[in-house]
This record gives C-alpha cells, structure tokens and sequence, in this order.
C-alpha cells in the first residue's frame, strides 16, 4: 500500500492532481490512492506521522505558509521512513540538483502544460510502487558522508574496503561507489549474515563473488575487482 | 654415496623451481617450467660428474651449479637485469641456508661440514632443517614480496643495488673459499674466517634486501607524486585558458558599449535601433547565456574555483553541451588545499565534458551543482553519456578508460587524492542516462 498526499495551495491545481491521481491508480489497479491533499503542509505532516505506511509526496514548493516545500519534504526526510517526494513547481530555472541533492527529491514536475504534468505524475507513481514492491525484504545500511546520510540498499553492496585515511571506507555497488566515515568492525555488526569479512580490510558480500583464487589467495567479484583474503578469511570461505 | 648426492642435486634443482614459481616474481610459464626441471637436471648430472671425475669441492660444485643456472637464464630471458635479480635471489636463498647451518652447528658445538657434503656427514639432521626454514621462509615472504615490489619499476637504479649486492656475497664467497684459519676460539670451539664471512654475508644480504624494499617503496611514491605534479601542470594550464576567456568576454562587452556610444554620440537613433536589435541581440545570445552561468557563479568566492568553473563551462558551451551550474549559497572557505580541489574538480569536469560530448543522438547535458553542508561542501557533477557496460569499480584503475589505451589517469588520481586525503569524499554514480559525481570536501 502507497499513501499518496499533494500540498498544493493553488485550489485548482491541487484538484486537478488530485483527481487524476485518483484516477490512475483505479485505472491501473494499482495499491495506492490518495490520503490528504491540502494547502496546508502541517496536515500532511500531522497525517504521515500518525500513519505507518509507506507515502509518496507532491508537494508546491511555494505555498504561501510560514514553511514551503522544500522544508516540508526535510521533515519528512527526518521521519526516516521510506517516502518519496515529488516537487511540482512553476520555477523553471530552480536549481534541481541542489535540491534532488537535499531531499532526494524523485523527480520535478513543472507546472505548464497539463498532459504532460498528467505523464509525469503517472510516471513517478509508477517508479514508486516499482520500487516498493521490487525488493519488499531488502534491508538498508546507513553510512555517512560528512553531514549527509545516505541508505545503501545490502543486496547491492559488493564489497567495502577501508582506506589510507582512518575511519574513512569505500563501498563498491554496482553501479555506484562511495566513500564515507566508518569503520570496518561497526559496518559488519550492521551488516546481516551475507558479509564477510575476508580481509582486515575488506568485507565482501558473499553472493557477490565470482572466484576464489586459492592460490593467489584472492577472491574475485562480480565487478571483476580482485580482493586478497587473509588465512581466517579463507577459512571463512571455504565453509561456505 | 652417490645416489644420495644425485638425490640432494636432484632436490636442489626443484627446490629452485618451486622457488621461483613460488615467489612468482617472474611468471614462469608452463613451458619455461619444462624449461628449468630439464635444466635443472643437467645442470645437477654435471655438477655430480664434474665432483665425481674432477673432483671438485662442495663449494665450488656450487659455484658451478650458479654459473651454469646463470647460462639457463640467459638462454631463457635474454634479459640481463632479470639474470642479476635471478643470480642474486637463488645465491641469498642458498647462503642463507649455508649461514644457518654453520650457526647452528657452532652453537650446539659441532664442527660443520662443507657445503653439499651433509650427506657424509652427521650433521644432515641440521642441514635439512635449514633447508626448511628456508623454504617455509619464501613462503611466507611471498605475499609480503608481491604487494610491495612492482616489477616495472625495477629500474636501473634499483638494479645497482642489486649488484652491489651481488658483488657485497661474490666477495665473501671469495673470503671463505681463500682464507679458512681459525680466529679464535670460544671455549671449546674454534670459529673460523668463513662463520664470520657466512654471518657477514647474512647480514648484509638482509640490509641490502631492506634497503632495496625501501628504494622502490619510495620510486612508487615518486611515481605518484610525478602523476600529481603533472596534473597540476594541466591545472594551471586551464587556469590561464579560463582567465583569457574572461578577458574575450570583457573585451567583447567593451566593444559592443564603444559602439552604442558612437551611435548615441551621433544621436543617429534609427541607426542605434537597428545596431541594438539587429546585432546586438544576435551576440547577446551568445553573452547572455555565458552570463546566466556567470551570476550563478558569483556565489563562488574561491576565485580559483570559481575560475576552474568558468574556463571548463565555456569548453562545454563550445562543444554544444547545455550547461548549467547551480550554486545557491556563498562558498568560501573549504578545509583542503584549493588547488587540490581545483585538480580533482578539473579532472572531473574533463571527463563529464568528455562524456557528454561523445553522445551522438540525445540530449548533451552538464549539470554542475555546489552545495552548503553544516560542515561540508558538496561538489555535484552530472552529465548525460553513452552509457556502456563496465564494472564502475574498475573506472579508478591506473589505465583503466572506457576509451583506449594510455589513458584512464585522470579519475586514478582522484583516487589517489581520496585515498590519502583526508576530509574528500568521492561518491559515484551510474544510471542508464546519467554518470554522477559527488565530491565532498570538509571545512575544516
């Protein structure tokens, strides 16, 4: 289930997103529907932290309260729970990426021309349910970059190997690498049981390995990236 | 008698073997393996028949044995740098042992035999333990030996310790074979020249073995330094680039103003008309959306930085990218160097221009965004590519490049600056249509 909520203090915008988010999810059979669609961001606020389930946003950026959208989708992000946002605004040249970078935003509708607002919004319905159904089990890990928190999804994590700097790691995913502050010891304990640590620097992710090189004592990854393993490592290993 | 002999040579030339595939120093392929195990052999049948009919002694059996393996890597390698390593390896691992074993003896209180002679001997016990040690040793040397040595590197400077080395363990061999008096003795047991010459040997075999480590531990770090000297080199390079763009534009600004003036001073109004809306707006296009990236970039306070930005945007703008950079806040301070942020930046900004610009149907965007953090600064570069299928992981690789040979050093030393620098943090990300940089540096 997908709670959806517009915040849209232009009325008729707000009905006409309304509306068609009614009708898209009817249409499409889809487990979602709309719970709130108000002018005020307190409602929306109020409303999502009484509920449990997951929520997709489509927040104004200028609403005419005391916050506007972008501090409203903060406080929401501060919730921690799983929620998309969507911003729906008649700035053109507003700076996306600073505020995709912000609150993770899903995506920006602008406000012109109705069809293809009616696309988008359809779209990025779509993209949410997707999501929420491809992995329903997966577990996400919680590292920090600095002032930023970023949630890595476990199963995409291939391996973490820590760097010259102290408390400074890197993760490989497959289509992602980052660096961030942690150490090995802490991520492995908030790690489940598919993590390895084959190496005083490394933590592999065993269903990510392609090869074990028994000689070279190395194993290599679905990246084709080699990792060496230390002798307990290997132990490890080979009790798989 | 002799079938011991033979089976001790016999022994002696796989152990070599084993050796060399074991430390791996060279890849010994399958067929050079053929190689060495019948080379080995004939040099062990000559060196049996050259003791049994000429009667030579152990240690110059020896010495043979190395001059003959010394031919057999020639013959192999026709690489003499290679055969000096070779030479010099094989001659530690056997002195080593020959050290060993006269220590020990001395110190249980037995008299050694001569090299290669355990086999009469009583002491084969202690010979054979050497022998293990040894091994065991260049076992577990092998993981050690790998990470630090690369062979590349192995140039001629690391070569001349190498044969000082060599020349340091020919010297005492020639000790030990010319002078065997006894210089004094402890208790009960006399000590020779050749146990010092031995456990001279051993020493400084070690400290050469060390120093040699520490030369080409320190030729790595030079190498990496030469990498960053370099890239710097081509940072300050696009810093001149950048401000003679700003000084076209300032140029051109100041032409255009010439103009209008000459026009207004005329009071020629229809002809100021059709100058403003004819030509003007024709070069303003241009100007204009070079400003819109300009006032965007007035937040950028670090004039480097700033400089950095301006000079790679207008090579995107050059190569019809649509760019766009996004900076809300005033940027001021950052805790790392700025010309370290200014190469990372630059390599950066190269790549995501290089990578939208290759695209040949579909939209060629650069987005660049900086963003305030409580405590950080985060550098967002985003740019539209050609997506590929290749493991991210691999993209840091010295010579990894989606693009052909000799090149793949840009994002290697990002790496290397991440790697070592503390307060950067390098986040990449790839989709189908977008490849994303985030680049975060500490503010203090």
């Amino acid at each position: 289930m997908l709670d959806i909520y517009v915040c849209e203090d232009n009325k008729k915008t707000c009905e006409f997103i309304s509306n068609f988010i009614s009708d898209y999810c009817i249409f499409r059979n889809l487990d979602a529907g709309i719970v709130l669609a108000t002018p005020y961001p307190d409602e929306i606020l109020d409303k999502y932290i009484a509920s449990e389930t997951p929520a997709l946003f489509f927040l104004d950026i200028d609403l005419k309260t005391k916050i506007n959208g972008i501090e409203l989708a903060s406080h929401i992000r501060k919730q921690g729970r799983k929620a998309f946002i969507v911003f729906v605004t008649t700035h053109s040249e507003m700076t996306l990426l600073t505020f995709q970078y912000k609150v993770e935003a899903l995506d920006f509708i602008i406000k012109d021309n109705q069809s293809d607002m009616k696309k988008k919004i359809g779209d990025c319905i779509s993209t949410a349910v997707n999501r929420l159904n491809e992995n329903p089990n997966s577990r996400a890990i919680k590292v920090n970059v600095d002032d930023k928190i970023i949630f890595v999804d476990m199963d995409e994590i291939i391996f973490i190997e820590s760097t010259h700097i102290r408390h400074k790691l890197r993760l490989h995913a497959k289509k992602r690498t980052l660096e961030f502050n942690g150490e090995l010891k802490i991520m492995q304990q908030q790690l489940d049981d598919k993590f390895i640590r084959c190496h005083k620097s490394y933590i592999v992710n065993k269903d990510k390995i392609s090869s074990i090189n028994k000689r070279e004592n190395t194993i290599t990854l679905i990246n084709k990236i080699d990792c060496p393993i230390s002798r307990s490592g290997k132990k490890l290993l080979l009790q798989l | 008698m002799t079938i011991l002999m033979l089976a001790g040579a016999f022994c002696f030339s796989v152990f070599i073997i084993f050796c060399m595939d074991n430390m791996q120093i060279f890849n010994v392929g399958k067929e050079k393996k053929l190689i060495y195990a019948v080379g080995g052999i004939i040099i062990a049948a000559t060196a049996i028949i050259a003791r049994a009919v000429a009667g030579l002694s152990g240690q110059a059996t020896v010495i043979l044995c190395l001059f003959l393996m010394i031919i057999l890597w020639f013959v192999i390698y026709k690489n003499p740098p290679k055969v000096a390593m070779l030479t010099v390896y094989i001659a530690a691992i056997y002195f080593g042992v020959e050290g060993m074993y006269t220590l020990s003896c001395t110190l249980i209180g037995r008299e050694p035999a001569p090299p290669f002679e355990y086999a009469a001997h009583t002491d084969i016990k202690i010979a054979a333990i050497c022998w293990c040690a040894v091994i065991l040793a260049t076992i577990f040397l092998k993981k050690p030996l790998k990470k630090r040595i690369d062979m590349n590197i192995l140039n001629n400077r690391a070569m001349y310790f190498m044969v000082i080395s060599a020349c340091i363990s020919l010297f005492f061999i020639y000790l030990n074979f010319t002078i065997s008096d006894t210089l004094f003795t402890i208790g009960q047991q006399k000590i020779n020249f050749s146990d010092i010459a031995y456990l001279l040997f051993f020493v400084s075999s070690i400290v050469m073995f060390v120093i040699t480590l520490r030369y080409i531990s320190k030729e790595t770090a030079m190498r990496t330094e030469k990498l960053l000297i370099e890239s710097s080199k081509k940072y300050i390079r696009d810093l001149e680039e950048s401000y003679n763009a700003l000084r076209t534009i300032k140029h051109d600004y100041v032409n255009i103003l010439t103009s209008l003036k000459l026009h207004i001073d005329a009071g020629d109004m229809e002809n100021l008309e059709k100058y403003y809306y004819g030509e003007l707006t024709e070069i303003n296009r241009d100007l204009l959306c070079q400003d819109r990236l300009m006032s965007s970039l007035q937040n950028v306070q670090v004039s480097e930085i700033k400089s950095v930005l301006i000079y790679k945007t207008s090579a995107a703008a050059g190569q019809e990218i649509d760019t766009c950079i996004e900076v809300s806040e005033p940027v001021e301070k950052l805790g790392v160097s700025t010309a370290i942020v200014c190469q990372v930046l630059g390599i950066l900004l190269d790549n995501a221009i290089e990578a939208a610009a290759e695209i040949e149907t579909g939209k060629k965007c650069l987005n660049i965004a900086i963003i305030n953090n409580p405590n950080s600064k985060t550098f967002i570069i985003k740019n539209t590519w050609q997506s590929r299928e290749f493991p991210i992981s691999k993209l840091f690789e010295l010579g990894f490049s989606t693009k052909g040979e000799g090149r793949g050093i840009g994002l290697y030393t990002v790496r290397n600056l991440t790697e070592k620098i503390k307060g950067l943090y390098l986040e990449t990300d790839v989709s189908d249509e977008f490849f994303t940089q985030i680049f975060t540096v500490k503010n203090d």
